[in-house]
């Protein structure tokens, strides 16, 4: 559940400035999702791969990160092979494979993997809150941003509340298996999480009031540019120009 | 509840959705006072959380979305909470996406602004069992309209979807059953222990029997 796990390691891409590597893995995912031919596709594939390698990200949790959405497209793949329409591919029984369904799960699969190894790439090298303060440096809203960040952390607080809840009730013989009783039981549990959240956002905004709350928050991080990081926004821009020429010239 | 993922939508889709859901975001912040602000956050992480909750049946477990009780709490400004929590969705567990993150959030966000005009027009001053029945039903349409949502954008897509568009709305309109259900006994307490965090439209009155009944919080104390 933590993103940033291993945002404290070194690397190129963790040593990249956050505000341009925002700006360019954004760029980058907007590519990803513009191509359509299968040699543009690869080129980004390979990219990512690229930019996961210069990460130096430890295997086991990328594998975890993307383990259960690339299963679910994978399941997905019957559905599209049996449902596009088209050419007929493969004929079993009375089941009909269609050629069209098979080229556009490969197509997705791709693209999917793509666009989860960029989110891997800029959410495992940068703390959120970093990422925070270079979006509020981008001029992003700061609205959305201070309710990521105030959603941010109390999401753990409430975590470990659900977790004492059911330990309580535990200790009283509850266990989530089938059975309405049961069934209220986490209802009865779920509100009581959404009643004291509630109480402790009105004590959060009375404690905030008393420590002059304006209505905003003002970042104290500062981030400095150097050539590596001008460097490797170019070339990040320059290979993603070639993957669009790839797309439309060729 | 699931998420239309990365990779099944191509630019104008994303482009679109994101251009939806800054609308709504609009709408939903208008005339927003900052002490609304942590409260939609703290609610938002509250849902985050809550949907967490794994409800056994038979064979399978379901995860349920709350976006009709987040309507109920939230009201129209439900979109805030529902835009910060698929991000967290796409960034923590990589349920749903990034780049399609406008149109989950148009999928999910939608419905629950619809549904909170529709709850602050026609459920203001009613008693708890009839207020309880309308929040059920209003969960239902939340449901119900997200799954049309998401089969009219996966139709959108391309004649290959049509497959994965059924099975996905299918599975949406089970959910809406059991959402209803669930909601109806979630508001019911609610409105016994702390109906006053039920939303109230600017300008209109409080929700049904705002003071909580003295030796009313027992219900919590019987949880730990």
């Amino acid at each position: 559940m933590e993103p940033d796990r291993y945002a404290h390691l070194s690397s190129p891409v963790h040593n990249w400035d956050p505000r341009i590597k925002a700006v360019c893995l954004l760029l980058f995912t907007v590519v990803a999702i513009t191509v359509r031919t299968l040699p543009a596709v690869s080129a980004v594939l390979l990219l990512a791969i690229a930019l996961i390698a210069f990460c130096r990200l430890p295997l086991p949790f990328l594998f975890r990160g993307l383990k259960w959405p690339i299963l679910f497209l994978l399941l997905m793949t019957p559905v599209l092979l049996l449902t596009s329409g088209g050419t007929p591919w493969l004929r079993i029984g009375s089941l009909i494979l269609y050629k069209e369904g098979g080229i556009l799960a490969c197509f997705i699969l791709l693209r999917a993997s793509t666009l989860l190894l960029i989110l891997a790439a800029l959410f495992g090298t940068t703390g959120l809150n970093v990422l925070m303060g270079a979006l509020q440096q981008l001029r992003f809203p700061p609205l959305l941003l201070m309710l990521l960040n105030f959603t941010y952390r109390y999401i753990f607080l409430f975590r470990e509340d659900l977790k004492q809840y059911f330990q309580a009730a535990k200790l009283r013989g509850f266990s989530m298996q089938q059975g309405f009783r049961r069934i209220g039981t986490g209802i009865n549990i779920m509100t009581s999480l959404l009643i004291r959240s509630y109480e402790q956002s009105e004590r959060s905004l009375e404690a905030m009031k008393l420590r002059g709350f304006q209505g905003s928050f003002r970042s104290l991080r500062t981030f400095s540019l150097n050539k590596g990081d001008w460097l490797k926004g170019l070339s990040s821009v320059l290979l993603l120009l070639a993957v669009l020429y790839l797309e439309f010239m060729l | 509840m699931m998420h239309i993922s990365d990779g099944i939508l191509g630019l104008p889709l994303c482009a679109g959705g994101f251009a939806a859901a800054a609308l709504m975001t609009g709408i939903g912040s208008y005339k927003l006072e900052k002490d609304e602000i942590p409260k939609i956050a703290v609610m938002g992480a509250a849902f985050f959380v809550s949907s967490l909750i794994h409800f056994k049946i038979g064979f399978s477990s379901i995860h349920l979305t709350l976006t009709g009780i987040m309507a109920l709490v939230l009201g129209y400004r439900s979109i805030l909470a529902v835009i910060t929590g698929l991000f967290f969705q796409a960034v923590m567990f990589h349920h749903g996406g990034l780049s399609t993150l406008g149109v989950n959030a148009v999928v999910t966000g939608l419905p629950a602004m619809i549904t909170a005009i529709l709850i602050s027009l026609f459920l203001k001053n009613k008693k708890n069992t009839f207020y309880s029945l309308g929040a059920s039903g209003a969960a239902f349409l939340t449901t119900f309209l997200s799954a049309l949502l998401a089969w009219g954008i996966l139709s959108l897509s391309g004649n290959g979807f049509s497959g994965v568009a059924a099975i996905f709305s299918l599975s949406h309109l089970i959910l809406a059953g059991i959402e209803t259900v669930i909601t109806f006994f979630v508001i019911r307490q609610i409105l016994i222990v702390k109906p006053g965090m039920l939303f109230v439209p600017p300008g209109k009155e409080a929700a049904p029997g705002s003071d909580p009944a003295p030796g009313k919080t027992q219900v919590l104390e019987s949880v730990e």
